[in-house]
C-alpha cells in the first residue's frame, strides 16, 4: 500500500472507516431491513440483488482497507521508532568521534613534544662534546637518547598513570 | 473478466510495504583520515652523527604518531561496532 505514505494519518483513517461503516451498514440494510422498504416501494425489487451484490462488494473493500491501514499504522510506529533509534545512534557516534579524536589529538601532541624536547637535547654542547671525544665510537649519551626516542611511547603510559 | 483481472491487480497493491528508514555510515573523525607520512631521511651534507639521531628521533615520533592513529581507529571500530548492534 505504498500509496498511502502519501495520505496524512487522520485522512486515511476517516476515509477507510467511513467506507467500512458504510460497507456494514449496507449489507445489513439490504440483507435483512430491504424486504420492508420493497413492500413499500416494488419498483425496488428487480435491484435487490443488485444492492446486495454492491453493499458486500463495499464491505469488502472496508475490511481490506481497514486491514491495510491497521498494518500502515503499524509500520508507520515501527519507522518512527526505528528512526527514534538511529537519531540517538547518530548522536552517540557524534559524541564517540569527539572523544577519539581528542584522545589521537592529545597523544600525538604529547608525542611531538617529546621529540622536540629530545632534538633539542642532542643540540645542546652536552652532547658535541660527547660525539667529539668518542672517536668513531657511538657515545653512551647518543644511545640513550636514540633508546630515549625508542621509548617514546612511555610518555603516555607514565601520563595515564599519572591521571589514575 | 477483464475487470475482474483490474481490480485483482490493484488488490495486489496491498502486498507492497515501503520501509522508508535508511542507515547513513558513521563518518570517522578527520584526524583518522589523514594518511601517515613518509619516514624522514638525512639530508646530504648533514652527515654527522648527530644529524642523524635527529632523523631517528624524527622518525620514532612519526611512528608513534601513526601508531597512535591506528590506535584511534580501533577505538573508532569498537565504539561505533557497539552502537550499532545496540
Amino acid at each position: 500500500m505504498w500509496l498511502l505514505h502519501f495520505l496524512p494519518d487522520a485522512f486515511l483513517v476517516f476515509v477507510v472507516n467511513a467506507i467500512l461503516i458504510v460497507g456494514i451498514v449496507a449489507t445489513v440494510v439490504t440483507f435483512f431491513f430491504l424486504k420492508y422498504l420493497v413492500r413499500l416501494m416494488p419498483a425496488l425489487n428487480a435491484q435487490v440483488t443488485l444492492m446486495q451484490v454492491v453493499s458486500v462488494v463495499i464491505l469488502l473493500f472496508g475490511v481490506y482497507f481497514k486491514g491495510g491501514q491497521v498494518t500502515e499504522q503499524a509500520w508507520r510506529q515501527r519507522v518512527a521508532e526505528v528512526e527514534a533509534q538511529l537519531e540517538e545512534a547518530r548522536k552517540e557516534s557524534a559524541k564517540v568521534n569527539t572523544v577519539v579524536e581528542t584522545k589521537v589529538v592529545t597523544k600525538t601532541k604529547v608525542i611531538k613534544e617529546k621529540a622536540d624536547a629530545l632534538i633539542e637535547y642532542v643540540d645542546r654542547e652536552v652532547i658535541r662534546e660527547a660525539i667529539r671525544e668518542a672517536d668513531c665510537r657511538i657515545p653512551q649519551e647518543v644511545i640513550d637518547v636514540h633508546n630515549e626516542a625508542a621509548r617514546m611511547n612511555q610518555v603516555i603510559e607514565q601520563q595515564r598513570k599519572g591521571a589514575k | 473478466m477483464r475487470y475482474a483481472v483490474i481490480v485483482l491487480a490493484l488488490m495486489l497493491a496491498g502486498c507492497t510495504t515501503v520501509v522508508p528508514v535508511k542507515q547513513q555510515f558513521p563518518v570517522a573523525p578527520t584526524i583518522l583520515l589523514e594518511r601517515c607520512p613518509d619516514l624522514m631521511v638525512v639530508d646530504d651534507g648533514k652527515n654527522s652523527l648527530r644529524d642523524m639521531l635527529k632523523v631517528v628521533i624524527q622518525n620514532y615520533a612519526l611512528y608513534y604518531q601513526c601508531a597512535e592513529k591506528t590506535h584511534g581507529w580501533q577505538d573508532w571500530y569498537q565504539e561505533q561496532r557497539r552502537i550499532f548492534n545496540k
